[in-house]
């Protein structure tokens, strides 16, 4: 597998680390306990489109955002995640 | 014994030869890394430039400007600069950014070496994952990647000849190991050379 | 023919069989080799099959089960039985197919799975005994009673099957692997692939072509086609020369491509040296490529595939094409007598290259109801009989096949002697590389085979010539050039040239099949006469049939019943054959019956070819702290801690054994000094107007307070609220920190925080950078520990206990302005420091302490001295943050602060997470402080059974104390803190012991904590 770094260009899997869903996002101090629950230990296991995050590790270290399908394998997009990495 | 600490060498061997293959330790430069704080790139780079003459370029391709400076982007929102020993280049920089951006020193923390000689370019390739083909990694070409298990900081300075490998000081003796013993596996017969 | 007149052509000087040069030989050269131990003569370009058949060799192995006499198959690849071992001793490797082996000079290979020889294999009986060894046998035969699978039937079945022998030392070979990159990787060298290639090329994008065979024509070698008026394996010759010349192509021959995995990512597996006696110095045996190619073109041709027929298995019965390999590459023809056995057109070509080489063909056998026009003419030119709408029912021949029955059009069965019979069941296209990422193959009744899916050439992938289902040598020649302009136009790299290629004259005649899979009926399906589907694994047509009627009707369940398609050989003469047969048995077409799909590799890969480089010392980059070479001086014995390597003691002369030397270095330390190289705890410098708020988020406890010139202790969490890590932060400046992590989560630490900045608090504004190598970081510990550090720190800094008292921090310099950075942290609990100094000094820091230090008997401990210290302080380590503990566990629950958001603060407010029941961090002690506590033990109540019920907790650290003059452990227990003074259980479940052990604070030494404030 590889993986279009927007900062490196196209690398091998090796490079990158993986940690799952792009999509969650961290709730408050305030939430409701349920909600954490669902942010630390609940995930979808989609089969097709899926946002993922992903860590150029042995790159640049930017968190990144890809755009995959897990049942084609298909990698739409790459992005990274921080700001500073648009200017 | 006397009493001064005195600097050591971070590989046991600073050079191996195998035919027309060289790998030796380069020596120590000045290497610093800024990070430019929360609007400031512009100015930093400004900075930068004034100082050494180089920019704080986006893609990774080494500028190099006058006195021996140089720069390359080392990551997100980082970039390494160079110059010679003893141009307290840390703390120009730090005085020079005056916090707009972190100034760290890293020229204990990398070791350089350099891959020469025909065939170089097929040897690299047997450590690093990245296309090392002349179209795409010229002269001054960066890539931050690993050699074989060993995260380094891989630059052209002269495409199929001359590799330049930036690494973490402990582990500079390990990559020397790595890169004599894929010299000595040889140039695969498929390589032109 | 009988047997000893193959003997007596075989000492004929191994030229018996040659009928003349072949065009991948030298016969201006020989080249001995043994085999079985009788030496042999050969030539350069001979693979071990072609020399052993030149030699009048036919057998070379006995089959997996029923051992019965098997010769070569095939010519290439695909080859079953002739499973041979080549060299000896430590060189030794079994399961080599001899049709791929390239012979050498000194080659030695012998068969196996006989004995005591080839040709008298006392296990040749399995034979007879075969209904043991039918369909779904592993299953059936060895159910019952359960205790003889081990005792019995085990050690049987492994002596009488397998295969080859290991090789019983390590393998002396070396072994690397290597990236390349292309716009078109064009898989073959046959007519496609050499089309796919020059047109790639003259697009002017970069091509690799990968050849497994040693040569490239593929099978315009094998065939006598003549391409532009010469022969075939001219044009190729040429076409490579072509190639060669062009500066974007690359040319890798003896490189199987194995594997096609995602992103245009290949396997490729290039044999460097296996055709030499030893690898040049250096070189490695094989090599192992990485391949990325925009683009690929799959031009890998075809299988061919036996026919099923009682006793098909004989060595002698060979597949056509095969035959016509052997005899125009190697110039041997394998046989004197033949019959030419065929259900396609493609057959046919045999009989005209068996003439030409001088053989006899006494028969054709066609399977058609009527007889091809191209059958008569060469039956008559021959002299062949002509058998149409007729099988081969039977063959005969103990050690080689000496008689064909074949039963023709009426019933009537007609008996043949013969040494050779060329079968052809038609061709199967390669399409192994197109189905790896999951894409079915679809059948085509037309020809009879399964074809690349047309979606498979998605957008990276053309598939071309006989591998896409075009049989004739024109269509592979134009399929090859539309391929490779096609995926070089895709690429986009190309610089548009015009595409000016045609492809060669070549005189061809379609390719004719009609699907006759077998030549069995219901009668001789019954009869003992095996007819074999899969040589490799002994299944024959019974075994099919019978695992039908047992419900396995899907190939995937047949496969795993019979053992079919399995082994070296993966089934590719095999598969479709038995899929026809299902098919039949069960009533449904091909399509309907199914297909498996083929996994990577393609070709077997030596487990050293995967490992490369990485082995022994080898196997994993080290990192060196600043001192190791002066501890390596010093003599010191060193352990791996993850990748780096640290010393662990360093014995002196005259002591006896490790705890003699490390009771010495933690009496040093506690008595006077020493010191201990802790660079690889793992150092982030942090800066930026916002590390104070970063920080409070990272850890558990407040950092807003902090002063500057000041060091804290930090706890951090994961989000699931259990402990992730600890260590300390210096403020050296007002917006500058320095975070020390754990030796082992040092990296996790790293990506941790650029997760919390990048993705979670982008608004801080923070930059961090890890300096762990930049900074050669030595403790320096014990009570004279300041008369030792003054005399390194410039005499400018003020290191009195009030102006520099425990947590302090601060910028210094050295030995007259070299900078550095001194902390008072103490791991040990004695008076203590942390110099750090540029990586490049560490090593003469190293040694000037030892100067310095002398006077003070200083000594260097090692991680052994440093974790009993530790443990005699309580402080947590590796076993105790396991990432099953809190922060409740550890007895810092206080330190979770109430007023701030933190990572993991929510998750670790769950009861369970801080329930007074759960096991908690204790000291444990010895009733008999010489008995040894060991990590991993559980705790019991005093007395209690050793049960799950009755488990309440753990030793997770433990060492001999010389300072309390005992055993000592730190666990984890129930109610632990309201436990003090009671006495438990001790169980070592692996030695099978009981001990008593006394519950106690965790801080063994100095509890008040005076020393290190001293």
């Amino acid at each position: 597998m590889r993986l279009t770094c927007p900062h490196c260009g196209p690398r091998g899997l090796e490079e990158f680390s993986y940690r799952g869903d792009a999509t969650v996002r961290r709730p408050s101090l305030e939430a409701p306990e349920e909600d954490w629950i669902a942010y630390v230990y609940l995930r979808d296991n989609p089969c097709g489109a899926h946002k993922e995050l992903w860590y150029h590790g042995s790159g640049c270290r930017a968190w990144l955002v890809v755009e995959r399908n897990t049942l084609t394998h298909a990698v739409h997009s790459v992005n990274a995640v921080s700001v500073e990495d648009a200017p | 014994m006397a009493e001064v600490l005195l600097p050591a060498l971070p590989v046991m061997q600073d050079r191996v030869t195998v035919g027309a293959l060289t790998l030796a330790l380069l020596p120590e430069q000045e290497i610093v890394s800024v990070r430019p704080f929360k609007g400031h790139f512009e100015a930093v780079t400004d900075t930068v430039r004034k100082a050494l003459g180089v920019m704080l370029s986006d893609s990774f391709q080494e500028e190099t400007g006058s006195g021996g400076y140089a720069a390359f982007r080392a990551g997100h929102n980082q970039w390494f600069c160079r110059g010679p020993e003893g141009g307290n280049l840390t703390a120009r920089l730090a005085t020079l950014c005056d916090g707009r951006a972190s100034v760290t020193n890293q020229t204990d923390s990398r070791v350089r070496l350099l891959l020469s000689g025909g065939g170089a370019a097929a040897i690299a390739a047997k450590l690093v994952p990245v296309d090392l083909h002349p179209s795409g990694f010229e002269t001054g070409r960066v890539a931050l990647t690993l050699a074989g298990h060993i995260p380094v900081v891989l630059i052209c300075r002269e495409p199929r000849l001359h590799y330049e490998f930036m690494v973490f000081r402990s582990l500079a003796q390990s990559l020397f190991d790595d890169i004599h013993i894929a010299m000595n596996g040889g140039i695969p017969n498929s390589e032109r050379v | 023919m009988s047997r000893s007149l193959f003997r007596g052509l075989a000492q004929a000087g191994g030229r018996a069989f040659r009928h003349g040069g072949g065009n991948g030989i030298d016969t201006d050269r020989q080249i001995r080799f043994t085999f079985d131990g009788t030496s042999y003569v050969g030539h350069p370009g001979d693979t071990l099959a072609s020399a052993l058949l030149a030699n009048g060799v036919r057998l070379v192995g006995r089959s997996f089960k029923y051992h019965r006499p098997r010769g070569l198959l095939s010519a290439g690849p695909e080859e079953p039985n002739a499973l041979v071992e080549l060299r000896q001793g430590p060189w030794r490797e079994p399961n080599t197919r001899a049709t791929v082996a390239e012979l050498f000079d000194g080659l030695v290979a012998s068969s196996q799975n006989r004995w005591p020889s080839l040709a008298v294999d006392a296990l040749g009986v399995n034979g007879l005994f075969s209904p043991v060894f039918t369909a779904g046998f592993y299953y059936k035969t060895f159910m019952w009673p359960a205790s003889f699978w081990e005792k019995v039937y085990e050690p049987i079945i492994r002596r009488a099957a397998g295969l080859g022998r290991a090789a019983e030392e390590a393998d002396p070979d070396r072994y690397e692997k290597s990236n390349a990159f292309c716009d078109v990787l064009v898989v073959g060298a046959g007519p496609a692939g050499l089309s796919a290639a020059l047109a790639a090329a003259q697009s002017g994008v970069q091509v690799i072509l990968c050849e497994q065979d040693s040569l490239a024509g593929g099978r315009l070698r094998c065939d006598a086609t003549l391409i532009d008026g010469r022969p075939g394996w001219m044009w190729a010759q040429d076409a490579e020369r072509r190639l060669s010349e062009m500066p974007n192509v690359r040319i890798m021959t003896r490189s199987c491509v194995f594997a096609r995995y995602d992103g245009g990512t290949y396997g490729v597996l290039e044999r460097v040296s296996d055709h030499l006696a030893t690898p040049q110095d250096g070189q490695p045996r094989q090599r192992l490529w990485r391949v990325v190619a925009k683009q690929c073109v799959v031009a890998t041709g075809g299988i061919e595939r036996p026919i099923i027929f009682p006793n098909n298995d004989r060595p002698g019965i060979m597949l056509a094409a095969s035959v016509r390999t052997y005899i125009n590459r190697f110039g041997v023809v394998p046989g004197r007598r033949v019959i030419v056995y065929t259900n396609n057109s493609d057959g046919l070509r045999t009989v005209a290259d068996l003439q030409r080489a001088g053989a006899r063909v006494v028969a054709i056998v066609e399977a058609s109801a009527h007889p091809s026009k191209a059958a008569q003419d060469l039956a008559s030119r021959s002299g062949a009989k002509l058998f149409a709408n007729a099988t081969i029912a039977n063959t005969f021949g103990r050690l080689g096949v000496t008689a064909a029955v074949i039963r023709d059009n009426y019933g009537k069965e007609h008996r043949l002697g013969c040494d050779l019979i060329a079968v052809s069941g038609g061709w199967s296209p390669d399409i192994a590389l197109t189905t790896h990422h999951g894409t079915r193959p679809v059948y085509r009744d037309d020809i009879a085979a399964f074809v690349p899916a047309p979606n498979a050439a998605n957008q990276d992938l053309h598939v071309a010539g006989v591998a896409s289902g075009v049989m004739t040598d024109r269509d592979a020649f134009e399929s090859g050039l539309a391929a490779g302009y096609l995926a070089a136009g895709k690429t986009g790299c190309g610089d548009g040239r015009e595409q000016t290629l045609t492809s060669p004259s070549v005189v061809d005649e379609a390719y004719d099949i009609i699907p006759v899979w077998h030549g069995l009926d219901a009668e001789n399906m019954r009869r003992a006469g095996k007819a074999f589907v899969d040589f490799q694994n002994d299944v024959t047509a019974k075994d099919v049939r019978l695992a039908a009627q047992e419900g396995f009707q899907s190939v995937e369940h047949l496969k795993r019943y019979t053992t079919l398609g399995m082994a070296t050989d993966q089934g590719k003469t095999a598969n479709v054959n038995a899929l026809a047969l299902l098919a039949e048995i069960t009533g449904r077409t091909i399509p309907q019956t199914g297909t498996t799909l083929i996994r990577p590799p393609v070709q077997p890969v030596a487990l050293g070819a995967l490992a490369g480089a990485h082995r022994g010392k080898h196997f994993k980059p080290h990192r060196l702290p600043p001192t190791h070479r002066w501890a390596e001086e010093q003599g010191a014995v060193f352990t791996d801690n993850g990748l780096w390597r640290r010393a662990q003691w360093y014995p002196r002369a005259g002591e006896s054994n490790w705890l003699e030397t490390v009771n010495r270095e933690v009496q040093t330390v506690r008595n006077g000094v020493g010191f201990c190289d802790v660079t690889t705890l793992g150092k982030i410098d942090l800066q930026g107007p916002d590390v104070r708020t970063f920080l409070d988020r990272l850890y558990v406890n407040a950092w807003q307070k902090l002063p500057v010139g000041r060091a804290r202790y930090g706890l951090m969490l994961r989000e699931d609220g259990f402990v992730f890590d600890d260590g300390t932060t210096a403020r050296l400046s007002e917006n500058h920190y320095v975070m020390t992590t754990t030796t082992a989560k040092a990296a996790s630490v790293m990506q941790h925080l650029e997760f919390c900045h990048q993705c979670l608090w982008p608004e801080l504004d923070v930059q961090f950078i890890s300096v762990t190598d930049e900074w050669a970081q030595i403790a320096v510990a014990g009570p004279r520990s300041r008369d030792v550090i003054r005399q390194i720190v410039d005499p400018e800094f003020d290191l009195s206990n009030e102006a520099f008292g425990y947590m302090a921090a601060a910028e210094v310099t050295v030995y007259g302005g070299i900078n550095a950075r001194l902390f008072r942290l103490s791991f040990s609990g004695e008076l203590a420091y942390e110099i750090a100094v540029p990586a490049r000094y560490g090593d003469s820091l190293a040694r000037q302490l030892m100067r310095v230090g002398a006077p003070y008997g200083i000594a260097p401990y090692g991680t052994e001295a440093l974790g009993v210290m530790r443990i005699e302080k309580g402080h947590p380590a590796g076993p105790e943050l396991n990432g099953q503990t809190t922060a409740h566990d550890l007895g810092m629950g206080r330190m979770l602060s109430t007023k701030k958001d933190f990572i993991g603060r929510r998750m670790a407010q769950r009861e369970a997470l801080t329930d007074p029941a759960r096991a908690t961090l204790v000291g444990l002690q010895p009733l008999l402080p010489d008995a040894p506590l060991v990590s991993g033990a559980h705790l019991l109540p005093k007395g209690a059974e050793a049960t799950a019920a009755s488990d309440q907790g753990w030793i997770a650290s433990s060492a001999w104390s010389p300072t309390v003059g005992s055993w000592i452990g730190l666990g984890f227990l129930q109610n632990g803190p309201a436990r003090l003074g009671e006495v438990l259980s001790v169980h070592n479940p692996l030695a099978g012991t009981v001990t008593e052990a006394r519950v106690v604070s965790s801080v063994f030494v100095d509890p008040e904590g005076t020393r290190l404030h001293g």
